[in-house]
């Protein structure tokens, strides 16, 4: 009911989203965004655009997870 | 190599007017300078990454004020200035604007939802400044020569641009 509110009251681009519980998912199309972007500047040529890219989503999320992983032990072991 | 292709090679052309076509629009420098694919693409995807940010966050994501350093990346993109503009417009046009409520202009995010639309923003923003640096620096014809250059048994090496090096060469 609370969301449907929500939903119903949202104005696009005057009010934010309501993603408060999901906000975490937004980071995977901002890494895809990234990835592309840095992947169309530097690749001398765009026929392996795509593959390059996903890599290279692949590897930041991936870091990101043991990142994640590593600091939330050390906060569990320190805590 | 005959002495004027020499000097040519020695002193590079700065693209500083498609650098800042790239400022307004990202990807338009690109395009200015030849690189169509390469250029729709950028602009596709900053574009879609900033516009993603101010779907996610409103028009309070470009509040200079609360988050000034965020600012001086969002700005790195055009479109920002006139965000912020009509942002500080609706601010300052009554009491209660941006106060809870149906009366308010527009309603700021906050918590996890403002940093993901300043993230989304700022970043596009960032690999702006990115593409607006290729774009100065960028030489499709010396790139082009550089490509046949490296091609040991001299066969025609296609350029970023899909075109074919060796023609030109």
């Amino acid at each position: 009911m609370m969301l449907m509110t929500a939903i119903l009251a949202y104005r696009p681009f005057l009010d934010p989203l309501p993603i408060e519980n999901i906000w975490m998912l937004f980071l995977i199309p901002l890494v895809l965004g990234v990835s592309l972007v840095y992947k169309t500047i530097r690749l001398p040529k765009l026929d392996r655009l795509l593959p390059a890219t996903l890599m290279l989503s692949l590897q930041i999320i991936v870091f990101m997870v043991i990142t994640a992983a590593v600091l939330w032990g050390v906060t569990t072991i320190f805590a | 190599m005959p002495k004027n292709e020499k000097s040519e090679a020695e002193s590079p052309q700065w693209h500083i007017t498609s650098a800042i076509a790239g400022w307004l629009l990202p990807g338009l420098g690109h395009i200015l300078l030849g690189e169509k694919k390469r250029g729709l693409i950028l602009m596709v995807t900053i574009s879609g990454l900033w516009l993603s940010g101010f779907l996610i966050g409103g028009i309070g994501t470009f509040d200079q004020k609360s988050h000034p350093a965020w600012f001086m990346g969002q700005s790195l993109n055009g479109a920002t200035i006139a965000a912020w503009k009509v942002q500080e417009s609706l601010k300052s046009s009554g009491s209660g604007a941006i106060d809870p409520g149906p009366q308010n202009k527009y309603q700021p995010p906050y918590g996890h939802v403002e940093a993901q639309a300043v993230l989304y923003t700022a970043l596009a923003g960032l690999l702006n400044l990115l593409a607006m640096i290729d774009v100065v620096y960028r030489d499709p014809k010396t790139h082009r020569k550089e490509l046949v250059a490296k091609d040991g048994e001299g066969n025609d090496v296609e350029s970023g641009n899909g075109e074919v090096a060796g023609g030109e060469a």
